[in-house]
């Protein structure tokens, strides 16, 4: 069997750009989030001495690499004034781009960042694991929400995403 | 998933620019080594007061004159050695499972802080109650056994009561600065719910 180092060395090859977009989203400022990138790097290379393989390489990275990022904005949040919310609260009233000016891609991202962070701990977890093209049945073994409960918030991203985004740079 | 808005805001966030940060394996075993360090020093810090205690108050035990004063320092001695097994036994936070899902993680960090948080609330109980026998017995020795020779008996009386005062607010400031890190768990525990709730 492989070793702890070379297990860890192996996922973090294969996953470190989902690993950076992950910590983006939960970290907008770049010293805390580089600690947040090492962070999780550290719970990966931890937790590769007990990986026993019962799930997908691909799902312990990823429950590996969340669980550190909630973490780090527990910790983080206290010092935040904004209350977090569900994807069903997501206010899109004021945030609507402007039918007449498209969206850069920076803008969009951007945009998709406030989100993210705007977001309570599972349900940005379902749109980040959506973002990365996760299907619905891989989303649901790495959060652990039923099917059903993936359905349902997955139909909810799409549509928050088709009103954030309908006229602006995400669709170029 | 064929939603044109989505795929595209997919392809945004895939496609974004990362800083491309490196991680060795040196760097991960730096951290590690540092975290563990930190939690080794902060346990042989509490070890090293507890013995710091012992050796005095034994060494009382010895010296001091009066069997109220002996006694005393006695149970101190014994109180330190219960203390000190009481922040080993409470202190000591359950390892943080790997792999499980969020919602597990959330679930025990909360557990983890409400544990905390009551250890905090009731430190009369474990932590300040075991000294108040010896310490009131030490106090009740030097009031009724033992004099400073040469000092007015009124004037020394005097002295034990402040001295006893003195004691009491040291008391009183511990409790309330154990009573106010438990509210900000608390807060914390607020704001894991606020992260978690449905």
């Amino acid at each position: 069997m492989d070793s702890q180092d070379e297990r860890y060395t192996s996922a973090a090859a294969e996953y470190r750009p989902a690993l950076e977009r992950l910590a983006r989203a939960y970290e907008a400022d770049p010293d805390r989030r580089r600690d947040l990138i090492q962070d999780i790097h550290v719970a990966l290379w931890r937790s590769m001495a007990v990986f026993d393989g019962r799930c997908s390489l691909r799902t312990w990275v990823y429950r590996v690499a969340h669980n550190a990022a909630a973490s780090h904005v527990l910790i983080r949040r206290r010092a935040r004034a904004g209350a977090m919310v569900g994807l069903e609260e997501l206010d899109l009233s004021d945030s609507q781009p402007n039918p007449e000016e498209a969206l850069g891609e920076h803008q969009a991202l951007q945009r998709l960042m406030a989100m993210i962070r705007a977001l309570k701990a599972p349900d940005a977890q379902v749109m980040l694991l959506y973002l990365e093209d996760l299907d619905a049945a891989s989303i649901g073994e790495i959060t652990g929400l039923s099917a059903a409960a993936v359905a349902t918030k997955i139909h909810r991203i799409k549509s928050v995403l088709a009103k954030r985004f309908q006229d602006g740079g995400a669709s170029r | 998933m064929s939603d044109p808005a989505s795929l595209d805001a997919k392809t945004i966030w895939q496609n974004q620019e990362t800083e491309g940060t490196t991680v060795t394996l040196e760097d991960i075993r730096g951290r590690a080594a540092k975290f563990e360090k930190r939690v080794r020093d902060r346990n042989l810090r509490e070890y090293i007061a507890g013995a710091i205690v012992i050796a005095v108050f034994g060494f009382y035990v010895w010296y001091m004159p009066g069997w109220m004063m002996k006694l005393g320092s006695l149970l101190v001695v014994a109180a330190t050695i219960f203390i000190v097994w009481q922040l080993h036994r409470r202190g000591r936070a359950q390892a943080v499972p790997d792999g499980v899902t969020l919602a597990a993680l959330l679930a025990f960090q909360r557990r983890e802080l409400v544990r905390q948080r009551d250890a905090l609330r009731t430190v009369w109980l474990w932590y300040l109650l075991p000294f108040v026998p010896g310490m009131a017995l030490i106090l009740l020795g030097r009031y009724f056994q033992i004099h400073v020779p040469g000092r007015p008996l009124a004037m020394d009386h005097l002295a034990i009561v402040f001295t006893a005062i003195i004691a009491a607010l040291v008391f009183v400031v511990i409790l309330l600065l154990n009573l106010w890190v438990a509210a900000r768990l608390q807060n914390r525990i607020h704001e894991l719910d606020k992260m978690t709730a449905e």
